[in-house]
């Protein structure tokens, strides 16, 4: 038992890590929000490169063929820089049609030839897909389930003004039959510790942000970190930080070994860390003081990603009634 | 990353369990009220502990331990958790001598230190305490003024400590002192050895909020200690002290946090028992989601217990993150043992009977953030250690 990164891992972290912070790093929001199209061919290609999308298919098709642990790193340094949900998406459908038999789409995911968005079902019948302007698959998250359609299942698609200007939002209808049949529970939980794994990342994120003001910014004369009251926001985040990822970690490992309790601790995990990144991404605010507030910093933009990732969650697992259950 | 146990700890766990078994006490442990009898019954079974081979498991050999991983360590408390066995953790009298001033005398102790006490710590025979705290130092614990003066080869002491857990029970305690009051005042202290039976010695219980006496105040009227106690050296108690603390906050508590999910699963029954406006009070929204809620965080806890073993495997000392599981698991049986408090209602004003257990951990929970470091204390710890922010000014 041990929960720390392997060498390896921690290896794969850091060029990872590095290649976000630098070729999109939460900052860009500051200059521009890049509504429509995600990411460009170009940018696209880079984390194709990186093996992003064929991180945990097998090797013969073009992946790493590493596991639900990889996940979960690389899902949360995406978390850190607000990667768009179509990167996760594809990663994890990538794995899922490597595992259904559909080898030709997992290679199609993985060499970048294409991408899916994810949506999320609403209560009238539609649904709300997130930076799927080009997308070729839709992954649907409905009352415990989720499937995957043809970008072709698009009856209607309506442009929205979303709550998170750093996604673009559409409403659309779906016609037709999805395209992979059987899709488990262990699948959909596997979908929902990634997706907690990006909260993690953003409550991190929003740690950092702060501890990282308030070591600069002076007020009477020090540095706002200084003050109590802030220093002890700041060692609130560090502590719920440290539940939600270990959460994490100890809940996809429970899932990649198959234990029959890994939905209660997916479960778990879905509580640690949609707390945390609500409650960091706010606090962060709270320490920016008024630029905290301000639409040119980003500081907003976690606490609205959160609000779109706790929503995928909540329509993944049903958290209150599976802790419940004796 | 695994969460693996390998075969051969699996086969450890299968021994603990079947030993606990076997061997677990049929009697009560004897109620807190009667002091001396809790010695007696913990030191028992302390010994029976040690002869089967389950004391020290991840000491070293060369101290008497097993000599095995923390991750054994843990398997250990798992068990013991699940098993209906006497509570271990900082509720038994041998906790301090286990779990802080043993490691602190394998981290900072010579040869000798270690020869004389720490078999004594293992088998049960000596029973520690910890006299850190005074009435003027409390977070504060640097400003201390317990008077250590060098006589020969002796050190002489004079002054008061306070909230001493178990120190009319104890043989020894972890001491410190100013030895030199001139030096600046991290630098005057000293950490000693204090045999408790030394003449000069006067203890006086303190009635704790739960009507309990678990700690007391320590009186030293001219207590002549041998030099040769020191640990860790003259005027430089503390980095000693600060070795102790790091266990403390690092490792000690970690019995104590696996139990923890044992309240909840007791929280939960009550819920489903207790009824609320003619329902089972876990039908009613709210507190089912508090109590999801409460379950969720008690399953992040026993993560995050894997998480500080999997960091303390690799280093000699814990470190300052240790703080932040002590904090999350104070804030934590806090929540859980309120969260009784409630669903107990009326119940919860009487303190003897069906509910006494459950009003009683209730009571005791509000020295979960104060004992080891408040609440407050713990948060700088993180803030200036951990993540690095500037002291205040
Ligand atoms: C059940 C129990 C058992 C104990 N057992 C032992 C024992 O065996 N041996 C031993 O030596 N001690 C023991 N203690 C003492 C414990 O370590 C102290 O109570 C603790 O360190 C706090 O000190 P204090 O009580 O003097 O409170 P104070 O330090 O006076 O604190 C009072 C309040 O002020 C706050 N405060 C103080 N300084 C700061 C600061 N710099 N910033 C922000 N807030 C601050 C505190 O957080 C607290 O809320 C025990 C305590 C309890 C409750």
């Amino acid at each position: 038992m041990n929960l720390l990164p392997t060498t390896e891992q921690a290896e794969i972290v850091s060029v990872i890590g590095e290649f976000l912070s630098s070729e999109v790093p939460i900052r860009r929001y500051q200059e521009t929000i890049n509504l429509g199209t995600p990411y460009s061919a170009a940018l696209w290609q880079q984390f194709v490169k990186l093996g992003w999308f064929g991180v945990s298919c097998p090797e013969h098709l073009g992946g790493s063929g590493l596991g639900i642990a990889e996940e979960i790193l690389l899902a949360r340094e995406a978390g850190r820089q607000l990667i768009s949900p179509t990167v996760l998406a594809t990663a994890f459908t990538a794995n899922l049609a490597s595992r259904h038999d559909q080898a030709g789409l997992a290679n199609s995911l993985i060499n970048g030839e294409k991408r899916v968005a994810i949506a999320l079902a609403t209560k009238e019948d539609n649904y709300l897909m997130f930076d799927g302007g080009d997308a070729d698959y839709l992954l649907t998250c409905h009352d415990n389930k989720i499937n995957l359609f043809p970008a072709a299942a698009i009856a209607k698609a309506e442009t929205l003004k979303g709550t998170d200007e750093s996604v673009s939002l559409t409403r659309t209808t779906l016609t037709g039959t999805p395209l992979l049949k059987n899709i488990g529970e262990s699948d959909v939980m596997r979908l929902a510790i990634g997706l907690c794994a990006v909260l993690t990342g953003i409550a991190e994120s929003a740690c950092a942000a702060a501890v990282s003001y308030a070591g600069e910014r002076e007020q009477f004369g020090q540095p706002i970190g200084a003050f109590q009251t802030i220093k002890h926001l700041c060692a609130d985040m560090a502590v719920r930080n440290e539940a939600a990822w270990s959460q994490c970690v100890y809940a996809g490992l429970s899932l990649q070994d198959e234990h029959e309790d890994a939905t209660r601790k997916i479960a778990a995990a879905v509580e640690m860390s949609a707390r945390a990144a609500l409650e960091n991404a706010r606090t962060n605010i709270q320490v920016h003081g008024g630029v905290g507030f301000t639409v040119e910093y980003d500081a907003h933009l976690l606490v609205k990603r959160t609000h779109v990732l706790s929503s995928l969650l909540d329509s993944l697992i049903d958290r209150r009634k599976v802790l419940l259950k004796q | 990353m695994n969460i693996q146990f390998s075969p051969d700890d699996q086969l450890f766990r299968e021994d603990v369990r079947q030993w606990l078994a076997d061997n677990r006490p049929r009697e009560q442990r004897p109620s807190v009220a009667d002091l001396a009898a809790c010695r007696e019954h913990d030191t028992a079974w302390q010994k029976t502990l040690f002869d089967a081979g389950w004391a020290g498991i991840a000491w070293p050999e060369a101290c008497g331990g097993r000599g095995l991983s923390l991750t054994r360590q843990l398997i250990w408390y798992e068990e013991y958790a699940a098993a209906d066995v006497p509570p271990g953790g900082w509720k038994s009298v041998c906790f301090v001598g286990l779990a802080h001033a043993g490691p602190t005398l394998i981290a900072c102790g010579e040869d000798n230190h270690k020869a004389e006490h720490l078999p004594k710590i293992l088998d049960g025979s000596a029973v520690w305490c910890q006299g850190f705290s005074e009435p003027g130092a409390g977070s504060d614990l640097a400003s201390l003024r317990t008077r250590g003066e060098i006589d020969g080869d002796h050190l002489v002491i004079n002054g008061q400590k306070l909230w001493t857990s178990y120190a009319d029970v104890a043989d020894f305690q972890e001491l410190l002192v100013r030895t030199d009051p001139d030096a600046q005042k991290h630098r005057g202290i000293t950490w000693v050895v204090c045999d408790m039976k030394t003449p000069g010695i006067t203890i006086r219980p303190i009635r704790n909020m739960a009507g309990e006496s678990e700690f007391c105040e320590v009186f030293y009227d001219d207590v002549r200690i041998p030099l040769s106690q020191v640990i860790g050296g003259l005027n430089n108690g503390w980095r000693t002290a600060m070795s102790t603390l790091s266990f403390e906050r690092g490792t000690a508590f970690i019995a104590d946090q696996v139990e923890l999910e044992h309240d909840v699963v007791k929280m939960e029954q009550l819920a489903r028992e207790v009824h609320i406006g003619g329902r089972a009070a876990i039908a009613h929204d709210e507190i089912a989601e508090r109590l999801a809620g409460l379950k969720a965080e008690v399953i992040a806890l026993k993560a995050m217990t894997y998480m500080s073993i999997s960091r303390n495997s690799n280093q000699d000392l814990p470190g300052p993150e240790g703080s932040i599981v002590r904090l999350f698991f104070a804030k934590l049986s806090q929540r859980i043992s309120h969260f009784g408090m409630e669903l107990l209602g009326a119940d919860g004003l009487v303190y003897q009977g069906k509910h006494e257990e459950l009003v009683r951990t209730y009571l005791f929970r509000y020295a979960d953030t104060i004992a080891a470091g408040t609440e407050q204390i713990q948060r700088s710890i993180i803030g200036e250690r951990v993540l690095g922010l500037p002291k205040s000014r």
